[in-house]
């Protein structure tokens, strides 16, 4: 079941504390984003749509091509902060199930992330690598590089094993 | 001089070991003391945010939790992306405190509501070590031009503890001209490299990195200067790759502030990790032989 458009709006509002009817579509945000025209929407045209009561900026793949850089937060006239939208928008598409079939791969490298560090605590990008080449069906991607990162030292091996905030709060334990 | 809490990150035990190594060359110089945080955990970078908002607050929580133990002194980053991260959380706590209540009674951690987040930039820019930089410059870099990029994170969010301007920063070329080199005046030193996109989408890096890169080499920069180690990455471990898709036969050396500051006050290459790079540094071209021109 859709649920109802005009929540998104107040769904966002609640969430990051942005008001998209503050929003006069003057574009700065859009003229400044690296990712505008990369996707299906500039970035403005989620204000505008977020304000008509239209829920596709939770299908689109515009959040998640936002890198999260701010520049249309730090450029926007009505101090209204675009990224921080993105945000939640991509989190209300994944309790939706709205991801766009051209996000999934961010979705699961993103996700794949944050498993790492709330369990473990600090990330190995190698074994974020390995695990993200596992899940995306691509085992052999990016793998040429690794003698050369070896080389140079860039890969640690057996670093120190810290609780990441996610395995202490189940043990209910305080660091 | 003065102590700091340092908060390494993880690229910093990996990928981006160089800076770590570095920083602590410079500060061992400059007498800076480094208290590495004990149990720091990653601060959550891009896809923490961009997937649980909560998620990236509680790591940012736990940091600034740990970071307050002790009284170490203010914090210490190399990290355009967790210094970013650390002050985003930090501002929460002060501009928008019901967005970030959940999360801090879900960790229950105490916070030093004090306690300081700067960059290593910032540290390198106060007036004492200005001034010790210039006592100790043996090795004036006269004549090395380099493009400062500050990529987007090292200027953001804007708001309190902002390194600089968040549109017009100067922080970074005031570093290159006070060990002697000259700060080349290009438009793209604020736009992002692509940063984690590097993995999912690594055609949108290349793009966005490559614009980059053409862009300080026809300004005609000798040195790429960055501050953050997913700049870094994109823009040197990924250059071959770049620059030989858009048929580019120059390469351009990519060098951390703390680098560059270091081959200016005499620090030996290697502790410098100027051997870890994928873009040869060719250290005998940046650093005049008859360098010791001070001290």
């Amino acid at each position: 079941m859709e649920v109802p458009s005009a929540v998104l709006r107040d769904l966002v509002a609640e969430a990051t504390g942005q008001r998209a009817f503050r929003c006069y579509q003057c574009g700065n945000c859009s003229a400044g984003c690296p990712m505008a025209g990369k996707g299906d929407m500039l970035p403005h045209l989620v204000f505008r749509l977020l304000q008509l009561g239209d829920d596709s900026p939770v299908r689109s793949i515009q959040p998640w091509l936002c890198v999260g850089c701010q520049t249309c937060a730090v450029r926007c006239p009505q101090d209204l902060d675009l990224s921080l939208v993105m945000d939640a928008l991509r989190a209300e598409a994944m309790r939706r199930g709205t991801v766009p079939d051209e996000a999934k791969r961010i979705a699961a490298f993103n996700k794949i992330f944050l498993e790492q560090i709330l369990d473990g605590g600090r990330l190995s990008e190698v074994q974020l690598g390995a695990i993200y080449n596992l899940r995306t069906l691509a085992p052999f991607q990016n793998l040429t590089s690794v003698p050369a990162l070896l080389r140079r030292g860039k890969i640690r091996i057996g670093g120190k094993a810290v609780r990441g905030p996610g395995a202490a709060r189940r043990g209910g334990g305080k660091p | 001089m003065s102590a700091y809490a340092y908060f390494p990150g993880c690229s910093l035990h990996a990928t981006a070991r160089e800076y770590d190594e570095s920083i602590r060359a410079v500060a061992d110089a400059l007498k800076i003391g480094l208290n590495e945080i004990e149990d720091w955990c990653c601060c959550g970078a891009t896809p923490a945010h961009a997937l649980d908002p909560r998620s990236a607050q509680i790591l940012g929580l736990w940091n600034l939790a740990h970071a307050s133990k002790g009284q170490a002194g203010p914090v210490l980053t190399g990290c355009a992306s967790c210094f970013s991260r650390l002050r985003a959380v930090k501002n929460e706590i002060q501009e928008r405190e019901e967005h970030i209540r959940g999360a801090r009674e879900a960790l229950g951690l105490d916070i030093d509501p004090r306690l300081e987040i700067l960059h290593v930039a910032q540290v390198l820019a106060g007036e004492e070590i200005r001034e010790e930089i210039k006592a100790r410059l043996s090795h004036p870099l006269k004549g090395l031009r380099v493009a400062c990029y500050y990529g987007c994170l090292l200027t953001r969010p804007r708001g309190a503890g902002a390194v600089d301007d968040v549109e017009a920063p100067r922080i970074l070329e005031d570093l290159v001209e006070l060990v002697g080199a000259e700060a080349v005046d290009w438009p793209l030193r604020l736009d992002c490299c692509g940063a984690s996109m590097a993995m999912p989408r690594p055609d949108l890096v290349r793009e966005l990195s490559g614009k980059i890169l053409m862009m300080a080499h026809e300004r005609g920069a000798k040195v790429l200067m960055v501050a953050c180690p997913l700049c870094h990455s994109n823009l040197d471990f990924q250059q071959e790759a770049i620059l030989r898709e858009l048929g580019q036969s120059f390469r351009i050396p990519v060098l951390y502030l703390t680098q560059l500051v270091g081959l200016a006050l005499g620090i030996d290459p290697g502790r410098l990790g100027l051997g870890r790079h994928f873009v040869p540094v060719p250290v005998r071209e940046l650093v005049p032989a008859e360098g010791a021109s001070c001290v």
